[in-house]
């Protein structure tokens, strides 16, 4: 009895141990399929929130372009109208583009187009985009700072001496002072003189990026970094005058 | 006539599409330049005249609506179309690697052709040596992406039932 008990025991051991074996495998593959419908879900979670990160960081970036068009909307004196860029020039010649609107929003050649500007200190400034050349019923052109044909009398407000910027080819803003004498540091801010009459002064241009002797070395000229972004050109203030 | 119509349209297509969407590729420096692409396919698929008075479409496009300078485009794009158009071959249309050296010789003729013509307008055209680099590639990119237009304005033809 004591053998067949043993015997018994321990196939009943046996038994047991494949039944709870087998048993466990059952719940580790029941697991293992739970646990990748979880891991879909949960992915799929994933991208819902990163979407919805991605909704919310778009919400505060533009709302943080609107605040800086807002300020720059309280400081403006003149009379403006709102232009969408419908149009962009796309060769490497030349920097201009076209907005949606015309002489029946009251816009005339050489009327200012300006930008709000967040400075590095957080203060809203209208920065300088261009001058409108051309304009029709509807629609108008523009060119920006960076044209080679658009030239603008500065005023460097560090040391109050004035000169003339123009754009190049390679899209690079350059300048030189009337006063031969007159010393620039990299880091001046330049607004727009008012000399001639096109620009309306203290429009916020730039700051100086670099000084080069002339090859003559009677001269300064000043490599200036544009206030603009103009990679990122969208919505644009045409100023009447 | 058909042909021409469809042609003139997908110019204007191509202009709207290259200065209002491509745009938004501009962070690449170069983007490819769909219009001259698209001219050099329908010069190769017609003749000298239809060619130019296709570049003319093409330019008068850009000088009005964007360059102050009027008739600069016109003028080179004019050029291309009838140049190509006049030297097309029918019997060479269906060969690809043509529209590929079509495109990459009319990408550089068009800027050489520019560098001439803002020198006389005295422009410093001594600085283009720095944008040099990005006219290479986008010949480069124009001469890729003229086959894959092409099989697509072929496609476009054979739908509208145009010969090509």
């Amino acid at each position: 009895m004591g053998f067949f008990g043993n015997l018994i025991s321990g196939f009943q051991k046996i038994v047991y141990k494949t039944g709870n074996t087998l048993t466990n495998s059952f719940y580790s593959v029941q697991e293992i399929v739970k646990m990748r419908e979880e891991n879909i879900m949960l992915t799929e979670n994933v991208y819902k929130l990163r979407e919805q990160v991605r909704i919310l960081e778009n919400i505060i970036n533009k709302s943080e372009a609107l605040q800086t068009e807002y300020e720059m909307k309280k400081n403006l004196s003149y009379d403006y109208v709102v232009g969408q860029v419908i149009a962009i020039d796309d060769s490497n010649w030349f920097s201009r583009f076209t907005i949606d609107k015309g002489e029946n929003d009251g816009i005339k050649q050489n009327d200012i187009v300006i930008q709000a500007v967040k400075t590095d200190e957080g203060i809203v400034q209208i920065g300088l985009i261009g001058i409108v050349t051309q304009t029709s019923s509807e629609w108008s052109k523009v060119i920006t700072l960076l044209d080679e044909s658009c030239k603008v009398s500065f005023r460097n407000i560090e040391n109050d001496e004035s000169g003339i910027l123009q754009g190049s080819i390679d899209g690079t803003v350059t300048g030189y002072f009337f006063n031969s004498k007159v010393f620039a540091e990299p880091g001046d801010s330049l607004v727009t003189s008012g000399i001639g009459e096109v620009y309306i002064p203290d429009i916020y241009i730039g700051d100086v990026k670099d000084v080069v002797k002339t090859t003559d070395a009677s001269t300064l000229r000043i490599i200036v970094e544009p206030a603009v972004d103009f990679t990122k050109i969208n919505r644009v203030y045409v100023l009447k005058k | 006539m058909k042909k021409f119509i469809l042609m003139s349209f997908l110019i204007i297509i191509g202009f709207v599409f290259q200065t209002s969407f491509m745009i938004f590729f501009n962070h690449f420096k170069v983007i490819p330049n769909f219009s001259l692409i698209l001219l050099v396919i329908f010069a190769i698929m017609s003749d000298g005249i239809q060619g130019g008075l296709l570049g003319i479409l093409t330019g008068l496009l850009y000088d009005s609506m964007i360059y102050s300078i009027f008739g600069l485009y016109t003028l080179i794009y004019f050029l291309i179309g009838a140049l190509i158009g006049t030297y097309s071959i029918e019997m060479l249309r269906e060969n690809k690697f043509l529209y590929s050296v079509a495109a990459g010789i009319s990408t550089i003729f068009m800027h050489a052709l520019l560098y001439l013509i803002l020198f006389f307008l005295k422009f410093r055209v001594g600085l283009a040596a720095k944008i040099f680099p990005n006219i290479i590639l986008e010949t480069v990119i124009n001469a890729v992406l003229v086959v894959f237009v092409a099989k697509i304005i072929m496609y476009l033809f054979d739908r509208f039932n145009v010969k090509v």
